[in-house]
């Protein structure tokens, strides 16, 4: 399967919970979107009402594409317990996004371990945003 | 008056778990890999939550158009594992001061994703 084209400064270590910092940026990069993702996205999840712009239902994924991008060395096991999805505006089907995530926070509850991440997704160069969100996660690791 | 939003179904199968895996670069083994997931506190093979919050997104889509749904803010908690062959539907209901309730339910008619969301002026 194609997916967009990448020019990230992916992590490959592991991350532990302990190396994340509140505030800390965890890195940026430049996903270049494309016609064949976005026909796969359509066909994953149904028609859109445009053809000029990603599908509206995409902004979940693209913030999930942004994050695992970024944020490398995912441990096995994390578990997704809450999102927060903010749209300012679609953008188009060849469009090229950069992507930056920081920790928001991290807390340990019992024996959970949770870690919030502010994802957003803008025009490189411009600044123009196209859409943010926070991951909260229950970091297995 | 309660209105409603446009409901969008999906049925969750292994195969398409695996292209959203794709999509979504999170290969995951709680979401890939049965033999692991079966030995994980889950019991088995869970969908992405962003999987199901996709459906309440286009839901939004279909109900308020591509151009009107700029400036849309959805917050939702992953309420119940999503298994493979499950039955979503993604809807909400709008009531009188603009709040919109939004969520995921699957065939037993329990809540997966719950939360809300609301338009933003330009």
């Amino acid at each position: 399967m194609s997916s967009p084209a990448l020019s990230a400064d992916a992590k490959t270590e592991m991350r532990l919970f302990d190396s994340f910092s509140p505030g800390q940026p965890c890195g940026r990069a430049v996903i270049a979107l494309n016609r064949t993702f976005t026909e796969q996205m359509k066909n994953l999840l149904g028609p859109s009402l445009t053809d000029d712009r990603i599908h509206m239902a995409a902004v979940p994924l693209l913030l999930m594409r942004a994050f695992t991008t970024v944020v490398g060395g995912r441990p096995p096991g994390n578990l997704h317990v809450g999102q927060v999805c903010e749209l300012f505006e679609l953008p188009g089907t060849e469009a090229e996004l950069e992507a930056n995530v920081v920790c928001l926070g991290k807390e340990k509850k019992r024996d959970r371990k949770i870690l919030r991440f502010e994802i957003s997704l803008s025009e490189p160069g411009s600044g123009r945003r196209f859409m943010s969100g926070v991951s909260t996660i229950f970091w297995a690791a | 008056m309660t209105l409603r939003l446009s409901p969008v179904r999906m049925t969750v199968t292994r195969d398409l778990i695996r292209e959203y895996a794709a999509l979504s670069d999170d290969y995951n083994p709680i979401h890939v890999d049965p033999e692991y997931a079966a030995a994980s506190p889950m019991g088995g093979v869970i969908a992405h939550g962003t999987l199901s919050l996709n459906l309440i997104w286009h839901s939004l889509e279909l109900t308020f158009g591509s151009q009107g749904a700029d400036c849309i803010i959805t917050e939702v908690r992953f309420k119940t594992p999503v298994r493979e062959n499950d039955a979503l539907e993604a809807g909400g209901e709008i009531d009188d001061s603009g709040e919109i309730r939004i969520w995921v339910r699957n065939q037993h008619a329990l809540n997966v994703i719950e939360g809300s969301a609301r338009l933003k002026g330009p």
